[in-house]
């Protein structure tokens, strides 16, 4: 039903609506701030045609550790779409790591079937990976099967790409991205191969950094690719503002030199991350030990644990579990 | 209609309220031809007190015609739903759809 309205908000151009009310639904509908239900894909569907994406956030951050779809009616698709519009809406807010593991997650649910969501999240996975990693890190090994057998057959442009960016062939990325325009203007992913091939000259550069400490900027535009020296020095400029390296750079002489950083982590602020990341996982470990006593508890594993078929399983529930316990007496 | 909304007024404990899903689940078919009286009938309706009875109107009236008074009862049931009450019905109703 929801989905119904959300698929007319899309239609009509009444998403901006559609995200008041289906946010307002969302709070109210959902048995707790962790579970997962079918309103949230439609929620960041909403806020990903308004490119309203700040606005998917507060739902974005709380993290999913629960699944009732006896109490919210969520199916596999539901949750394929959550993943895949949350990498969207990460990517659009240049949160790369995040982006990064909504799409593995994606690739992560179980399934007997390759579907057309999963095929789509593979390929922004490749490239937010090339974007973050600075090479591709090959599909997740707790992926189901078919992903492993299959990907390769729907997504060959994109790792031809993948495989180009992992050797910093600068050339063939760009011969690549020209052959395969049409594929990649129709899969909406043309933005996102153009940043790859910048960030490649950037991870070259930044791969320089570590054997050599000072340059000219001609050679750097020879190894990086870059048209002209003054183009390098302006990519230097903007890497050096942005922090992703160190360095100096000498008008008179037309060098770089790089410096090292040496961080000793005894700040504040490296205290307080320090702090955070701990109590996270102290939590984290708490919900782990709760949802492993929770399953311990549960019929179907007491079952399964004293090697009941599923199917006896199922019959003695309806005449009651006590009778199938006997059997073990 | 009429008979389908006076039970779901007149539904207010649990048990009822079971009762109600059980009769308004049997009788889908009546409610998705009778549903062009909807914009109607949902004016009537609480939604933070009949969020049951609603989601299976609103389900009836997905299935004849999508239109304004369906928009709006959505919003309705969005703006004040009882958890409760809705995750009694929703499972059943992605059932019925696939």
């Amino acid at each position: 039903m929801v989905h119904t309205y959300t698929e007319i908000c899309l239609k009509n151009d009444m998403s901006l609506r559609g995200i008041k009310f289906i946010s307002e639904g969302l709070k109210r509908f959902r048995p707790n701030n962790e579970c997962l239900t079918g309103i949230h894909a439609d929620f960041l569907a909403c806020c990903l045609k308004t490119i309203n994406l700040k606005a998917a956030l507060p739902v974005l951050e709380q993290s999913i550790f629960d699944v009732q779809p006896e109490k919210t009616g969520t199916t596999p698709k539901d949750m394929l779409l959550y993943y895949y519009y949350g990498g969207m809406i990460y990517l659009g807010l240049k949160k790369y790591e995040k982006a990064y593991s909504f799409f593995e997650t994606s690739l992560l649910v179980p399934s007997f079937a390759l579907n057309a969501i999963m095929v789509e999240s593979f390929k922004k996975y490749v490239l937010t990976s090339l974007l973050l990693n600075g090479k591709y890190t090959g599909i997740p090994k707790s992926a189901s099967q078919i992903v492993h057998r299959h990907m390769k057959l729907y997504c060959q442009a994109y790792l031809e790409f993948a495989t180009a960016f992992d050797k910093r062939d600068l050339d063939k990325c760009v011969s690549n991205s020209l052959h395969y325009t049409d594929i990649y203007k129709k899969d909406k992913n043309l933005g996102l191969i153009k940043q790859c091939i910048t960030a490649l000259s950037r991870n070259t550069i930044q791969k320089l950094t570590e054997t050599y400490l000072t340059l000219s900027l001609n050679d750097i535009a020879k190894t990086a690719k870059i048209s002209s020296s003054e183009d390098a020095e302006k990519v230097l400029l903007s890497m050096i503002e942005k922090g992703e390296i160190k360095g100096v750079i000498s008008q008179k002489d037309k060098k770089v030199s790089f410096n090292e950083e040496i961080r000793e982590f005894n700040s504040q602020e490296t205290n307080s991350i320090l702090d955070q990341k701990i109590n996270q996982s102290i939590e984290l470990c708490y919900k782990l030990k709760r949802m492993d006593q929770d399953i311990g508890k549960s019929v179907t594993y007491i079952a399964r644990l004293n090697g009941v078929r599923d199917d006896m399983l199922e019959m003695q529930q309806r005449k009651g579990f006590g009778k199938l316990l006997d059997m073990f007496r | 209609m009429d008979q389908a909304v006076g039970l779901i007024l007149d539904s207010k404990t649990d048990s009822e309220i079971e009762s109600l899903k059980k009769v308004l689940e049997q009788n889908l078919e009546k409610l998705v031809k009778t549903s062009n009286h909807f914009s109607n009938v949902v004016k009537a309706l609480d939604p933070k007190k009949h969020s049951l009875g609603l989601v299976y109107l609103l389900f009836a009236k997905m299935h004849d015609k999508v239109d304004q008074s369906f928009i709006q009862g959505v919003e309705l049931l969005l703006t004040a739903l009882d958890q409760s009450q809705v995750s009694k019905c929703c499972y059943r109703c992605k059932l019925i759809l696939f």
